[in-house]
């Protein structure tokens, strides 16, 4: 179920004043009862493979906490670990990687008799898995204690707001609350759902809007120019930023409406002066993820500095090849396991003139190292844009070796284009900056609210797309 | 306890306020973007909107942008002796014609239907379903199109019930429409020629992967539903394949059906796919479409068709 159809309008609310009327005790089978009808809704059959690693990674919980043996508790962890990849492997990589091995025994003069599996990608199935590989991990660290009831362990994989697109949660911050008896407060349900509605303006009304341009022009690249090229890149760089934050804004706001905090995914990464700060604001429950379990046990930066650069690329390749079986991925991670260590060398200003008068100049500073941040993060966009590296290529091609003429496309769409990016920079801005002044959400005045909740129901009425268009992230 | 039920109180109260904010603001905006949408006499809506509110022409044409570009009204009126006008659209396909027909017949009863069918219009196409939202504004005047949107989403209608989500994405259009209404959208009586030639060194030459083709009960359904109306109406109709570059590739399954309702329900059907006539490069814009030229030559074609059928002596018989 997609958040922005009407089944989601229609399911949500009833969910939600059920699980609200009945006793404490009942609720959580309720959730969970939501939860499978809203992952069957995309295709019923994968529910057994959630069930499978559901089961084997509750029983590896219970008995990783139940052994002393060090050794029984790792095998058991890697169990757990093989189990999840394993699916991962075969659902998601198997046909990237047969296919890979098949050019290498062509290259070589052998032919590969494996065949391609002709299955489809199941919705969300890498959030899933490394959320639950992060509740065996934790306990197998001692920092979980094994969830007892089953019914409880899958709801924390499962819990429908964030099953399919993260925020990918930690056991420490999920379970505890599925036992809390939730009360029905005004003030969590209010924030709620202001936090879905400015999600559902970011998906419908700028994500899929700015996608009507950026498939146009990437779908038929070669026929573009240079400037057109780099106006469907930054609309993309928009695009997917509105397309995953205003899902996790959603799944925040929806679980809030519940009584339930996720943890923040985003924190407008835009405004990143840095590689490394960018980093620190996008997806952050991804990066976290790979920090605390990839990135630290394999040394950190605790180590000689050119393995501290290896471990950097090694979690972004990682990174990269988590959302796609597909070089394009690979490479917009290894493109930003780069930009990170030559971030690192280059820490200090440039010497000379041009260096003292950005020192005298901190704001000027700052603004330009947020231009740079935002170029190199949409160059990096290209390749997860595109279908392939040719195509990849191409474009930053075109891109750079100037070619004449512009591109508009329908004139109305392409204003409503421009438009919503301008409301969206401003809306980021303002939450950047906090400006306290200007209010609206959340204003004082009740008449403010009201107005501002009026503006976005009609915007996203008559600018939205409504063509039932999937998230980006949903295919990872 | 007493705070919280109160606080509780207060939020549904404000809950409520806002629906009806909402609820009556879109009543009153709906009201008044359907009044200006009535007024668009040029851009993507005056073809419709003249199919809608204004009819008055003998010859009707229907289709997608393939009809929009192939028959010149002008034409068909001086080889006939009968007004004509073309309401083909791009992107469509016969949901769209079948509603749109369904919508002017309320307004008028042509004599003639020249319906122009693609190779692959009887094929599911989840693309077209979707398109059928442009016909949300026609809503406000009449449910004949209810069975259509319905085709598009079980939950169209309940969607279409908001009077401002039937505008969505033309508030602009609606605007400019009505405040630069001298802009022309470069249609005559519908027909929107198209003046550029093909050029045939930018041919793609890739040999496409044949297509899985699967027929569509709705649109087959459809297409029936346009003949029985055409019969019960007392209106001629005539189906035309118009002229595709260079489309030596065997009749679609689509094609065949067509023809076999045709046959089944004696319509005149001519499929101009593979006329020798139209292999000439000169005559079209791009393998699809014809250019100017060969939209007149290919009119001509079809007004003499259908003068050849129907002439009785001197006389026209729908005259």
């Amino acid at each position: 179920m997609l958040f922005n159809s009407i089944h989601f309008l229609l399911f949500f609310p009833v969910v939600t004043a059920i699980y609200f009327l009945l006793p404490h005790k009942y609720r959580w089978f309720w959730l969970l009862a939501c939860s499978c009808f809203f992952y069957m809704f995309f295709k019923a059959i994968y529910i057994l493979i959630l069930f499978v690693t559901i089961i084997v990674d509750y029983f590896a919980g219970i008995y990783i906490e139940r052994t002393t043996h060090p050794k029984t508790k790792k095998r058991l962890l890697w169990l757990s670990i093989v189990a999840n990849i394993g699916v991962l492997a075969v659902f998601k990589y198997f046909n990237f990687l047969n296919d890979n091995l098949s050019g290498i025994l062509t290259w070589a003069g052998y032919q590969n008799h494996i065949p391609s599996l002709s299955i489809l990608l199941p919705i969300g199935l890498s959030f899933h898995t490394f959320q639950a590989m992060s509740y065996t991990i934790e306990v197998y660290r001692g920092r979980q204690k094994a969830e007892k009831r089953f019914g409880i362990y899958a709801l924390y994989v499962m819990f429908f707001p964030q099953l399919v697109a993260g925020p990918i949660e930690r056991p420490q911050n999920m379970i505890p609350q599925f036992y809390k008896k939730q009360v029905f407060d005004p003030i969590a349900v209010s924030e709620g759902l202001k936090r879905i509605l400015v999600g559902l303006f970011k998906k419908v009304v700028v994500a899929d809007r700015l996608s009507v341009y950026v498939d146009t022009v990437y779908g038929n690249y070669e026929q573009h120019g240079s400037l057109t090229l780099i106006l469907a890149t930054i609309f993309f760089s928009a695009q997917i930023y509105c397309d995953f934050s205003g899902y996790s804004d959603i799944a925040i706001g929806a679980a809030r409406v519940m009584g339930f905090n996720l943890m923040e995914n985003f924190k407008r990464p835009y405004f990143s002066k840095t590689i490394s700060e960018f980093w620190g604001k996008w997806h952050i429950s991804l990066s976290t993820w790979f920090r605390d379990y990839v990135y630290i046990p394999l040394g950190g930066n605790r180590v000689a500095k050119h393995k501290w650069f290896f471990n950097l690329f090694v979690v972004f390749i990682l990174s990269g090849f988590w959302h796609g079986a597909n070089w394009t991925f690979i490479v917009w991670g290894a493109l930003h396991g780069l930009y990170l260590v030559v971030g690192l060398y280059k820490k200090d200003l440039p010497k000379g003139p041009v260096g003292s008068f950005l020192a005298k100049h901190v704001s000027l500073a700052n603004y330009l190292n947020m231009l740079t941040t935002f170029v190199l993060v949409s160059i990096a966009w290209v390749f997860f844009r595109a279908d392939n590296m040719s195509q990849a290529l191409g474009v930053l091609q075109r891109i750079f070796w100037y070619r004449p003429g512009f591109f508009i496309g329908e004139p109305n769409y392409f204003l409503y284009s421009i438009m919503v990016l301008t409301a969206l920079f401003l809306y980021e801005f303002k939450q950047e900056y906090g400006i306290p002044s200007i209010a609206f959400l959340h204003s004082n005045r009740f008449s403010v609210r009201m107005f501002t909740y009026v503006v976005l129901i009609f915007t996203i009425l008559l600018f939205g797309v409504f063509d039932g268009s999937q998230f980006i992230y949903f295919q990872f | 306890m007493v705070n919280r039920n109160r606080a509780i109180k207060i939020f549904f109260i404000k809950g409520i306020c806002l629906l009806l904010i909402v609820i009556t603001l879109d009543q009153l905006v709906g009201k008044l973007l359907h009044t200006f949408f009535k007024r668009e006499t040029t851009g993507e809506y005056s073809i419709a909107n003249h199919l809608v509110y204004q009819l008055k022409e003998d010859v009707l044409i229907l289709g997608s942008s393939r009809a929009s570009h192939h028959y010149n009204p002008a034409l068909i009126a001086q080889s006939l002796g009968l007004s004509c006008y073309n309401g083909g659209r791009d992107g469509q396909g016969i949901l769209y014609y079948a509603a749109m027909f369904k919508l002017s017949l309320a307004q008028h009863r042509p004599k003639v239907l020249i319906l122009d069918m693609n190779n692959r219009d009887l094929n599911f196409d989840a693309r077209k379903r979707d398109n059928l939202s442009c016909l949300l504004p026609y809503l406000s005047d009449s449910r004949l199109i209810d069975s259509f949107l319905l085709k598009k989403s079980p939950f169209e209608l309940l969607k279409g019930q908001l009077q401002t989500y039937r505008y969505n994405g033309q508030v602009f259009s609606i605007i400019q429409h009505n405040l630069l209404p001298g802009i022309s959208s470069g249609d005559i009586a519908g027909f929107k020629p198209i003046i550029q030639k093909m050029d045939v060194s930018k041919l793609n030459n890739k040999v496409k992967n044949a297509e899985v083709e699967k027929l569509d009960d709705d649109y087959i359904n459809a297409f029936k539903m346009i003949i029985s109306t055409c019969r019960k109406n007392g209106i001629k109709l005539y189906v035309f394949v118009s002229p595709r570059y260079l489309s030596a590739a065997p009749m679609t399954m689509s094609v065949k059906k067509i023809k076999a309702i045709c046959k089944d329900y004696q319509v005149e059907f001519n499929d101009f796919t593979n006329n020798v006539e139209f292999t000439k490069a000169a005559y079209f814009a791009d393998v699809s479409h014809l250019n100017v030229d060969g939209a007149n030559l290919y009119t001509h074609a079809v007004a003499d068709l259908i003068k050849k059928e129907e002439k009785v002596g001197d006389q026209l018989t729908f005259r």
